[in-house]
């Protein structure tokens, strides 16, 4: 204010301030908003009066409005770096790429918080624009709960964590992000998996109006179904890229570790799979509603868990964010939605009871119930591998540790046991099949079965957890093929239709079902390659220039070591590597290991050689003059989880592909019952 | 200064648009969808739930996942539960109209109908492929163009 | 509002006379999930029984090393500045490690992570042998840089 005199500059600054000043006032105002919005909706619905339920509504759509503009201003305050922000500052420099600079927006904790609450304001719009003419009993209790969430998480910033404050000087640089986060995975897997995340708290809200208004039949779960199946997609997504991420940037040579960070979102998707598939038979057979209402809001209790877990440092974990008295603030949170969810829960729990039995064990809904277990199962194992030293360090004064072994033994089996009920739901009809029908669909796919077991065995693939995946991929895709493809015929012969107009009327028809499969073949290839896990190999070798070395079929020439700074980097060793598959020479690799400005510890740039076959993943472990020390790995059938995420992202797209009006007239078929 | 400016810019253009529908009233009848109908809803969605599975039934048993047998079973079960929510919505909706009070010669009309004949209330007939109602003399269903039988 | 909800199942007895058989379907479910739930639990225990390492410092190592012995055990302390050995062409590490009790000689085979250095905190996991080295199967450090 004092200088303001010429400099442009100083003009600047003075901008910036205006900009952080608005961006924390429109935090107080969007927090002040979403206290009107939801407390005038539940009064508004409870003296029933149409004209506050609308001010409620227009309350909300403000919250987004303020929750925007303070998003725009610290994106506007890192794009300008403005190291007197103590959050640009902390996070950037003014070496760092325009896009991660973006980035860092979602890469402290702040601003995750931030663009949690903004993202929820965009949810909370657009359900509330859905539901201008439906659902309007629903609706002032939904638009209560999506407030008060919003709220949580503003008065977090407001009070606690925020993302304007500002340093007494101004800097001349920042500290920089985080090496380990300048991955396009940055620029992908948080948005990603903020999206699911955030995505699932509308379907919570509507269960919570659901229970609330007594109103406990399908319509909330058919209103949320496209909203559940969109977050699903994005958790699937944002894991798989997390996963992607990890194998290229943390450099051990895997995707998964077992990480309490990687389990806290692994959780929510174990449950909002099991909720994904439970919900069918709601919808179906209008039972399980008690169980539906249990996994949602566990799923939503999971989202925030894992926020908690992540951000209170309660269990030590590689992404370790920094501690701080934000966790505990979650755990009330969590006790608060924990609480009332039950007491509704119970309040509602004699309207809830089924109309309808499970008619028998050989029906497509207990198959999906046993679905259900196996996932929840999963679940809990995951819940309860780092619980349990914690509860021992507390009851028996033992420390001890569950570590991936734990993991692995739990969770295979029972994943496998999933695998197979994924190859058996299709040969199994709604309500009841009969034995002997289940077996006579049941014989071809374990005729192949079969012979691939065999077959596998005769190559050199003995028993073990990956020879079973293997077997029971094999059984998942001759029935998923058998489902076509009877299907197709089936179709084919009541239109008459050529073959491949048929397949496209079966999946055009029953959107959901073969979209599902198609979703359920991406599982299939994710299993397979998890299989191939097994078969890793790995060496460790110093190397001097000149001298090469094999591992499997590969023979790898260290040819070069370069040592050179970069803008972003302060120092960039980097070896070359030439590499044979037998004598043909198939790719240069570059591993690197770099020292970013600021840092003092250095950070290991994988080089991988991926095909569909198998990766080989070097890491540049050391190097000395002429020498390197290399950790390279072969991983085999990696690719096909990429490949098997992008077959899932195909098959969302068919489920969630809008139903055209159908004018075609239908085939009139005579049902027997004449009609009243 | 120039922020305080802008916030307070903001507020009351935000403050204005809350305040609004407190205001300015609102035509009467939007208030009558605050209640919704809950329960039609839930008999029309298990209509269309029980018309659905019978539906997948028949594709089920043409591509021979369950025997004859449980296929009419099954199937005759559905046709009935449909049926039931289908009469039921039927009373429901002579109710609504009841209490929302038309013209009174209108509910005469409708009661001694009902009175009369419970089944052939209305000139009307459903549509067994996808529940919805059809003319009496409709020869196709107006939602889904299946061709109706004759009555 | 759900007075309503026995009569589907009124006219499907009516209209089925009794023909289908009911308690024969009900139960197969519920054992199928029985037998699940019964499975997935064991296997929790079991892994839990079988794979748990302890956790312990390197004074406690030091206190109790009977008990310790031929376990697979987690040990955790600060890397004594001063002690790492690093052989490249054998990929052999030599250091110590300890708290303010005392310390222990760790040998590990196997290439050194980016964030191990010396001063910082270390986890090991592996077995312990009775002339005072401990034979490290997996060396973890502990960040030093938060992602915060």
């Amino acid at each position: 204010m004092e200088i303001e005199k010429d400099e442009p500059e100083c003009l600047g600054g003075r901008r910036q301030i205006v900009m952080n000043e608005i961006g924390y006032y429109s935090l107080i105002i969007a927090l002040l908003f979403s206290v009107y919005s939801g407390l005038t909706s539940v009064f508004g619905i409870k003296g029933k009066r149409g004209e506050v339920i609308a001010s409620a509504e227009n309350a909300a759509m403000c919250v987004f409005f303020f929750l925007t503009a303070a998003s725009v201003a610290l994106i506007y305050a890192l794009v300008t770096r403005d190291f007197q922000v103590e959050y640009v500052w902390k996070y950037t420099s003014r070496s760092l790429p325009m896009s991660y600079t973006v980035a860092a927006f979602y890469g402290g904790q702040k601003g995750s918080l931030l663009f949690w609450a903004w993202i929820l304001s965009i949810f909370s719009l657009i359900v509330i624009l859905q539901n201008r003419k439906k659902n309007r009993d629903l609706l002032p209790y939904v638009n209560a709960v999506l407030m008060g969430t919003t709220f949580f998480f503003v008065i977090l910033m407001v009070f606690e964590a925020n993302p304007f404050e500002m340093l007494r000087h101004v800097p001349p640089d920042g500290r920089g992000l985080n090496p380990m986060l300048q991955n396009p995975g940055m620029i992908f897997h948080p948005p990603t998996i903020f999206l699911g995340y955030v995505g699932f708290t509308v379907p919570f809200a509507f269960s919570l109006a659901a229970l609330i208004t007594g109103h406990l039949g399908d319509v909330w779960i058919r209103t949320t179904r496209r909203w559940t199946i969109v977050s699903w997609a994005f958790l699937t997504a944002g894991n798989l890229l997390g996963m992607e991420w990890a194998y290229v940037e943390l450099g051990w040579g895997g995707y998964w570790a077992w990480d309490p960070v990687e389990n806290a979102s692994f959780l929510p998707w174990l449950v909002g799979t099991a909720y994904l598939h439970s919900v069918m038979i709601q919808e179906k057979r209008n039972m399980l509603k008690i169980w539906n209402l249990v996994l949602i809001l566990l799923t939503f209790l999971l989202t925030i868990f894992g926020t908690f877990i992540t951000r209170s440092g309660l269990i030590a974990s590689v992404h370790s964010f920094g501690q701080s008295s934000l966790g505990w603030m979650f755990l009330i949170f969590l006790a608060i939605v924990l609480a009332v969810s039950l007491i509704l829960l119970t309040y509602r729990l004699p309207d809830l009871r089924s109309e309808n039995h499970l008619d028998s064990f050989l029906s497509r809904e207990s198959s999906f119930l046993y679905n259900n277990l196996l996932l929840v199962g999963i679940a809990f194992a995951v819940l309860w591998g780092p619980l349990f030293p914690m509860l021992s360090e507390a009851f028996r004064g033992v420390k001890i540790t569950v570590g991936p072994p734990f993991f692995n033994g739990v969770i295979i089996p029972i994943a496998l046991a999933l695998l197979l009920l994924t190859g058996l739901c299709p040969l199994i009809a709604w309500r009841r099949t009969s034995v002997k029908k289940f077996f006579k669909k049941a014989f071809f796919p374990c005729i192949l079965s079969v012979t691939g077991a065999v077959f596998l065995y005769l190559s050199g693939i003995g028993p073990s957890y990956a020879f079973v995946s293997f077997v029971l991929s094999i059984f998942v895709l001759t029935t998923f093929f058998l489902e076509f493809f009877d299907g197709t015929r089936t179709q084919r012969t009541l239109s008459g239709e050529g073959y491949l107009k048929s397949l496209w009327t079966l999946v055009a028809k029953n959107k959901r079902r073969y979209g599902g499969y198609i979703i359920h073949l991406g599982v299939v290839m994710a299993f397979v390659s998890f299989a191939g896990n097994h078969f890793n190999t790995e060496k460790q070798i110093t190397l001097t220039k000149g001298e090469s070395f094999k591992i499997e079929e590969y023979t790898i020439r260290f040819d070069a070591l370069s040592n050179y700074p970069t803008a972003n980097k302060k120092r960039s060793v980097i070896a070359t590597l030439t590499v044979f598959d037998e004598d043909r020479r198939v790719a240069t690799l570059f591993p690197e290991k770099s020292i970013y400005h600021g840092q003092d510890q250095p950070t290991s740039e994988v080089a991988i050689h991926s095909t569909l076959e198998e990766d080989l993943y070097v890491i540049l472990a050391g190097h000395k003059k002429d020498m390197v020390t290399l950790k390279v790995l072969v991983n085999p059938l990696v690719a096909w989880l990429w490949i098997g995420g992008v077959v899932m992202g195909l098959g969302t797209v068919i489920v969630m592909f809008p139903n055209r009006r159908r004018q075609k007239k239908i085939k009139q078929r005579d049902l027997g019952v004449e009609k009243i | 200064m120039v922020e305080h400016v802008v916030v307070i810019f903001l507020i009351l253009g935000a403050g204005y648009f809350v305040v609004r529908p407190l205001v300015i009233p609102r035509r009467p009848d939007d208030d009558s969808s605050l209640k919704g109908d809950d329960r039609l809803k839930q008999l029309t969605l298990k209509k269309d739930r029980a018309y659905a599975t019978i539906k997948e039934l028949e594709f089920d048993a043409n591509m021979g996942k369950i025997s004859k047998e449980d296929f009419e079973t099954l199937k005759r079960q559905y046709m009935f539960e449909a049926v039931d929510s289908l009469k039921e919505i039927d009373e429901l909706e002579t109710v609504k109209t009841k209490t929302t009070g038309l013209e009174e010669k209108n509910i005469e009309r409708k009661t001694s109908a009902l009175r009369q004949n419970k089944s052939a209330k209305k000139p009307q007939v459903f549509c067994v492929e996808c529940g919805s109602r059809a003319a009496l003399r409709a020869r196709f269903c107006p939602s889904c163009g299946a061709k109706l039988a004759k009555p | 509002m759900w007075g309503h909800v026995p009569r589907g199942q009124e006219t499907f007895g009516r209209f089925m006379g009794g023909k289908l058989k009911k308690k024969k379907g009900k139960s197969g479910p519920i054992i199928v999930s029985i037998v699940i739930l019964s499975v997935v639990g064991y296997l929790i225990y079991a892994g839990i029984r079988d794979t748990s390492a302890y956790y312990l410092t390197v004074s406690e190592v030091l206190a109790e090393v009977p008990e310790s012995q031929n376990q697979t055990i987690r040990v955790g302390g600060n890397v004594s500045p001063g002690s790492v050995q690093w052989d490249p062409k054998n990929l052999k590490l030599v250091f110590k490690m300890g708290d303010e009790k005392g310390t222990l000689d760790v040998d590990y085979r196997g290439v050194v992570p980016d964030s191990f250095k010396p001063g910082g905190e270390v986890i090991v996991e592996g077995k312990y042998n009775k002339d005072g080295k401990f034979l490290a199967t997996a060396i973890m450090p502990k960040c030093a840089s938060k992602y915060e």
